[in-house]
């Protein structure tokens, strides 16, 4: 229980900061509204921004968050320019130990560009919440132990 | 090359982990700390938005640390006060960090108030502190703000509810918000009520209504804080205040220290179970925590 020895628990532990975040002209914000709840009651703190932001936007704010991880939803088949872009401009920032995972409504070829840019964490409809949770904390556990 | 806020943006991180953070002193007691506190719903990060706006449009640096509730069963939180906040106004120019209350049951992140020593002393001239959504009772913010907001919105009780001790008193400025709401001159009513009988040398609580969604009444509010860092400034009383808010800093520090480390747990369960007597406990506690300092 955390409220026994919070003071040990809650300052010292890592808590993972996740960004979710609907860039672009899309206006679907079901899906990544379920995954915030989903990755809060996994102990993840979730920063969550409005629809319509830019990619320029989007990065500002996983650099003023310090966020370990930027999760990017979009359902306008517009995934990996999206994606492309703000991978690029994170690595600009000196943020290039983000983890950026995508979802939404990804297309047949998406998989594979995306994967060509090193994100690996896609998940398209139909994807077991359980199945982000698992991936987030498994690149981050493995991420922690390299030097 | 690197992002403007990348360094800051990271100490924060390290401070949440219980880490030594260097604060610097450069730029000692030039800030207002702004806390804006009240109820869920009631406005706050709407009008933190708006206030960051005004801020901005006088040529000033700002800072905003905006908190949200941590799930007392997982740890978990959504933070999600940059909804409310234009993301237009996200630039370099303006820094926002969203803070989960981790534990802590005043309405703040425990880390607040060195938080805004290290971003006053980065030259920020206006940080604004968003507590997270309170009761009755949670006011920590009095002891990390040079000047406190207290939002209030129309249909959140009666005089009866007005009269009660606890966040209503720790108002230096009122704000009914939702002014557009039918029955809000009720609500101004009462708070004006409160606002009469808080007594503060030289300084009378006004009672500020705005539409923050609208953007009415935000060039007043703006004003009457100007009006009170003048107040600040003509009397010691941020000052008091500093010291009080590294009191309160300095005994977290000081606990989080003492407590590191310690089985709580297991002795909770012996203490549970009727094998050992608290007051065993705690000392048996004691005497592992000094041992481990030294």
């Amino acid at each position: 229980m955390k409220e026994v020895d919070e003071l040990e628990t809650m300052t010292t532990e890592k808590i993972l900061r996740v960004l979710l975040c609907n860039p672009g002209l899309d206006g679907h914000d079901r899906g990544v509204k379920v995954v915030a709840r989903a990755l809060r009651d996994a102990g993840m703190e979730v920063i969550y921004l409005p629809l319509r932001t830019t990619v320029e936007q989007v990065v500002e704010v996983a650099v003023q968050e310090d966020v370990d991880v930027v999760g990017i939803s979009n359902l306008a088949a517009t995934l990996v320019p999206i994606c492309t872009r703000i991978d690029a401009l994170l690595k600009e920032a000196g943020r290039d130990d983000v983890l950026i995972t995508a979802g939404g409504t990804v297309l047949a070829e998406d998989k594979e560009q995306l994967r060509a840019i090193g994100i690996e964490g896609v998940f398209g409809p139909g994807s077991d919440v359980n199945d982000i949770i698992r991936f987030i904390k498994q690149q981050k556990a493995a991420t922690a132990e390299s030097p | 090359m690197a992002h403007a806020h990348l360094a800051l943006a990271r100490a924060i991180s390290r401070m949440e982990r219980g880490e030594d953070v260097d604060l610097g002193s450069a730029n000692a007691n030039s800030a207002q700390v702004i806390g804006i506190s009240g109820p869920p719903g009631a406005g706050k990060s709407v009008l933190t938005g708006r206030l960051v706006q005004q801020a901005g449009q006088q040529g000033l640096k700002v800072a905003v640390l905006a908190v949200d509730p941590s799930s007392p069963m997982t740890g978990g939180a959504i933070l999600a006060d940059r909804l409310r906040i234009p993301a237009e106004l996200t630039s370099e120019r303006v820094f926002i960090r969203s803070l989960a209350s981790r534990g802590a049951l005043g309405g703040l992140s425990r880390i607040c108030y060195a938080v805004a020593r290290l971003l006053e002393n980065q030259g920020f001239d206006r940080i604004i502190i968003e507590t997270v959504g309170v009761g009755q009772n949670e006011t920590d913010i009095l002891n990390v703000a040079d000047t406190v907001i207290i939002v209030q919105s129309p249909g959140s009780g009666d005089e009866i509810q007005a009269m009660k001790a606890g966040v209503l008193e720790i108002a230096d400025i009122f704000v009914v918000n939702k002014v557009d709401m039918p029955d809000a001159f009720l609500t101004v009513c009462n708070i004006k009520d409160v606002a009469a009988s808080l007594k503060r040398p030289n300084w009378q609580v006004p009672v500020v209504e705005t539409s923050a969604l609208q953007g009415d009444g935000i060039e007043q509010l703006w004003q009457t804080l100007e009006q009170h860092l003048a107040w600040l400034k003509a009397s010691d009383t941020r000052q008091q205040r500093r010291i009080r808010g590294w009191q309160h800093y300095l005994r977290y520090r000081v606990m989080e220290q003492l407590l590191k480390g310690l089985p709580l747990t297991e002795y909770a369960e012996k203490v549970a179970s009727g094998e050992l007597a608290e007051a065993a406990a705690v000392a048996a506690l004691i005497k592992r925590s000094s041992e481990a300092q030294t």
